[in-house]
């Protein structure tokens, strides 16, 4: 192949793959950023479950159960269904995370926040943020303190991989 | 002189160098799950994520000048009826090494996921076209063979979070299906052929891969540890115990490029071990998967030790059958 063709080859094909990169991103971002998983339990248990697995999680507890569909309706909207949102922190890991003020701004998104909700199929759902993809922006001493945090939510989370249990 | 020697060597430089790539990466995956648990620190993670990275980024620029100054032969190893199937191992590289990457550049691991999945599903038909028009002998299959297969259990590592659902799923039952389908006619070739030639002894290890990575893909695809995972995982331990008993086969043979082939499968069986601890809390898993690390590592230094010293006395990358 002439020089030439070869630079125009490898520039195309790198600008090509920047675009298609940038845009295939763009469209998984809802994918990468919420994770949903079905619960083996109905509603309230799974309500019930995840609270009291926080609780009785060292260095966590709950801060808030939100009733969504009650607030809805109580300010005239219609019904969206059962939903509702446990609030849960770590003293600890908040802690870690904003006595450095460089990092206060990841306030932001304290506490953090399970999503539980049953849809029209009948089947109850957990939706969290993608925690273990959003730490990874940050580096250093942030990205190991999410890390730890990560791994202790998925212990959290430990219940919903045996929907057709084995042990 | 020196300039004639270096033109050879690019000549020859052959596409199985990309399992080094997987062998590496596949440590710093394991290495990486090492960490998330907080068995090791994160450096050991990271120097063996960049060096997977450097040594992917180099095979990528040495093989792509290979392939514009001398087209013909990688159009040779292209129709080879061994070396197609280590084609799929340079859009396995993009995968391993985006999965390698995913727990600390996120968004560069996208961008190395999408390169690889469409290298991937490209190799994976020109692979199986290739099988269907070529006149192969049973004895001509071998366990690389799996290679391209592989590959694409590995795609919804990572796809599970870039790609929909659906996706996933194709990639995942392509890979399951021929890996059942090959691993009959391995298996028959195996027992009622003739031996495997030495250099693709190495190649035994590849069994380990498929069950241990249909493990991994299935949790992350379905956040589930039930009896059809379980049984993967139990299978993926039956080959490591397998090739345990043919040890004696292995310490025998001569160096070739193809001893990579001995450290990846081992990498995901441990990756597996440490994902059925953390979902089931079981000690066994940890064990096991403290001392396939510890195997992992060791491996992967006997190989790459032997390979550098092979690289110095200039014996990679020269003219193969």
């Amino acid at each position: 192949m002439k020089n030439v063709t070869v630079v125009v080859v490898y520039i195309f094909g790198l600008i090509t793959g920047i675009l298609a990169t940038g845009f295939l991103i763009n469209i998984s971002a809802e994918t990468v950023l919420l994770k949903e998983m079905a619960s083996p339990y109905d509603f309230e248990k799974t309500v019930e479950v995840l609270a009291k697995r926080i609780n009785s999680t060292k260095n966590w507890h709950v801060t808030a159960v939100i009733d969504q569909a009650a607030e809805v309706k109580g300010h005239g909207e219609g019904d969206i269904g059962k939903l509702k949102i446990v609030q849960y922190c770590s003293g600890k890991y908040a802690y870690e995370v904003l006595a450095d003020d460089n990092r206060k701004k990841i306030s932001v998104m304290m506490p953090k926040t399970f999503s539980v909700y049953e849809k029209n199929d009948g089947r109850v759902y957990i939706a969290v943020m993608n925690g273990s993809f959003v730490g990874k922006i940050f580096k250093g001493e942030t990205y190991e303190i999410l890390e730890k945090v990560s791994l202790e939510v998925e212990a959290l989370l430990n219940f919903i991989n045996f929907k057709f249990s084995l042990f | 002189m020196q300039q004639e020697n270096s033109v050879s060597k690019l000549k020859y430089f052959p596409v199985t160098a990309f399992s080094v790539v997987m062998g590496l990466s596949g440590l710093a995956i394991l290495l990486y799950r090492a960490y998330h648990l907080g068995w090791l620190p994160l450096w050991a993670y990271l120097a063996a994520a960049f060096t997977a990275l450097v040594v992917f980024a180099m095979f990528v620029f040495i093989y792509g000048l290979k392939a514009i100054w001398y087209f013909e032969e990688v159009k040779k190893e292209y129709n080879h009826k061994v070396k197609v199937n280590f084609f799929s191992a340079i859009s396995i590289s993009f995968l391993l090494v985006s999965v390698a990457f995913y727990g600390y550049l996120p968004f560069v691991s996208a961008g190395l996921w999408y390169a690889g999945v469409i290298a991937h599903l490209l190799l994976t038909f020109h692979t199986v076209v290739f099988w269907i028009r070529s006149e192969f002998e049973v004895h001509d299959i071998n366990p690389a063979w799996f290679i391209p297969v592989v590959g694409n259990l590995i795609i919804p590592v990572v796809g599970v979070d870039l790609a929909p659902t659906w996706v996933n799923i194709y990639f995942f039952i392509t890979g399951m299906f021929f890996w059942i389908t090959l691993f009959a006619i391995v298996l028959y070739r195996l027992v009622f052929h003739k031996q495997l030639a030495e250099k693709f002894i190495p190649t035994m290890f590849i069994f380990i891969a498929p069950p241990a990575v249909i493990f991994i893909s299935y949790f992350r695809m379905f956040l589930n540890v039930d009896v059809f995972s379980m049984s993967m995982l139990s299978l993926a331990l039956f080959f490591l115990g397998l090739l345990v008993f043919l040890v004696k086969d292995f310490f025998r043979i001569r160096f070739y490029l193809s001893w990579w082939a001995y450290t990846f499968p081992v990498s995901a069986l441990g990756i597996a071990m440490m994902i059925a601890y953390q979902a089931t809390g079981f000690s066994v898993f940890k064990y096991i998967a403290v001392f396939v690390l510890v195997l992992t590592a060791a491996i992967v230094a006997a190989v790459m030790a032997f390979t550098v010293k092979n690289v110095v006395l200039g014996k990679i990358c020269v003219m193969e059958d």
